[in-house]
């Protein structure tokens, strides 16, 4: 899957009511067997530039650092920290900052499809 | 071996559900704040368990759950949402769309725009941000919405008998239009008299009872700064307000300030937690008539 794709899919597969939106970013996360995917925007749905972005396990404890790229996305290898408690991601970008979870229970579904 | 791992995990994970299942006996319902887990739980009885699962001296609103709690709510057979932007958190994690309930969708066109502000920084260009007030609940007529929502959501998922709903829901209706006719009266005459308030979580009740309501941003509880005196202040000498409305008692200092500053303080908890001492109905009672008290103090009502 391109990039492009992957955060457009991403975006689209959010299960989400429609709530207001605050003074945030917008973060989706999701994984396959491989790789955790992150994609953020803005509320407008601008993707987000240049960021920092962390990856804690479900004890919160700090597991992987990255930057998003250009297009907004960011992506790492699962086999290199342990994911089996779920992970949470922190994504800060100048004055935003915003995260979403990923339960044991997202990972399992996302790698059965 | 990333392979390995997946396939691993999937089926401890596929291991582990059955027998979660099978010791849950009563079906699950999660609500994202007390208001709606009281409605909720007059509604379904002792037929499923009516989880809250914000720790008490968390603002529910702005909860940050750990990863073990959205998976308990993934499980729930029941999510009960507030909407109006109401519980930050609902918008950072997948939660399944068949067991979402928004309480508020029908009531949209009577939400309270709080914040539009527009600016530019960072790389993300000129953009806005809006707010709503969110505490809806605090409305008795729009908590019965609420209540007929979470109602057609409890049929929708077969959690109790229709019949048995029904009248559970009229007497929460019943109880709410009790309310919303105890308010009325209590405060008849006192309309458009200014209150100022610790937080802006009472827009909804002000617009009910035609309170002119001028929010601060005070944290629940909490001892005002020198700053935040001043602001108080201030806002007293433009719109001539005599009463404070506080989320929660304040330290027995931030009372006798604000009395000498010339108000009458009164304690109406928004019931978004646990409230300390009464449930849902008494407790906005309670505070309604401490208002009511407040502002025949001034208006002799």
């Amino acid at each position: 899957m391109t990039r492009s794709k992957f955060f457009t899919s991403l975006v689209g597969a959010l299960v989400l009511p429609a709530t207001a939106l605050a003074h945030e970013l917008v973060i989706s996360a999701k994984t396959d067997c491989d790789v955790l995917m992150v994609a953020v925007t803005y509320p407008s749905g601008r993707a987000v530039k240049q960021g920092d972005v962390r990856v804690s396990d479900g004890d919160n404890l700090l597991q992987a650092t990255g930057t998003l790229s250009s297009d907004g996305t960011a992506q790492f290898e699962l086999d290199t920290f342990d994911h089996s408690g779920g992970v949470l991601v922190v994504v800060q970008s100048g004055h935003h900052d915003d995260y979403w979870i990923l339960t044991p229970e997202d990972i399992a579904q996302s790698s059965k499809s | 071996m990333a392979r390995t791992l997946c396939a691993w995990t999937v089926a401890v994970i596929s291991a582990l559900v059955p027998t979660a299942v099978a010791a849950q006996v009563k079906p699950r319902i999660v609500a994202v704040n007390y208001a709606l887990q009281y409605f909720t739980e007059r509604l379904v009885g002792d037929h499923a368990e009516v989880v809250f699962p914000v720790p008490a001296g968390v603002d529910p609103a702005f909860w940050r759950p750990a990863i073990s709690d959205i998976s308990m709510i993934q499980g729930a057979d029941l999510i009960v949402l507030n909407g109006a932007g109401f519980a930050t958190w609902v918008d950072r994690v997948s939660l399944p769309r068949s067991r979402l309930v928004n309480t508020s969708a029908a009531i949209e066109d009577q939400f309270i725009v709080t914040e539009r502000i527009n600016h530019t920084h960072g790389d993300g260009g000129e953009h806005s941000h809006e707010s709503l007030a969110s505490s809806t609940w605090l409305d008795p007529m729009l908590a019965m919405a609420q209540a007929d929502a979470i109602a057609a959501a409890l049929i929708r998922r077969g959690l109790i008998d229709a019949e048995e709903l029904a009248s559970n829901l009229q007497g929460l209706r019943s109880d709410l239009a009790a309310l919303n006719e105890e308010i009325e009266l209590a405060l008849s005459g006192a309309e458009s008299l200014p209150v100022i308030t610790t937080h802006p979580r009472y827009a909804y009740v002000a617009r009910r009872y035609g309170l002119k309501a001028y929010a601060l941003d005070w944290d629940a509880g909490a001892m005002p700064s020198p700053d935040q005196l001043s602001r108080l202040r201030t806002l007293m000498e433009t719109n001539g307000a005599k009463i404070l409305i506080w989320e929660a008692v304040p330290p027995r200092v931030a009372l006798a300030a604000t009395v000498d500053l010339g108000l009458t303080n009164v304690i109406f908890e928004p019931l978004a937690q646990t409230p300390v001492q009464q449930p849902f109905i008494e407790s906005i009672e309670r505070a309604a008539q401490g208002l009511a008290e407040a502002l025949r103090g001034q208006t002799q009502i």
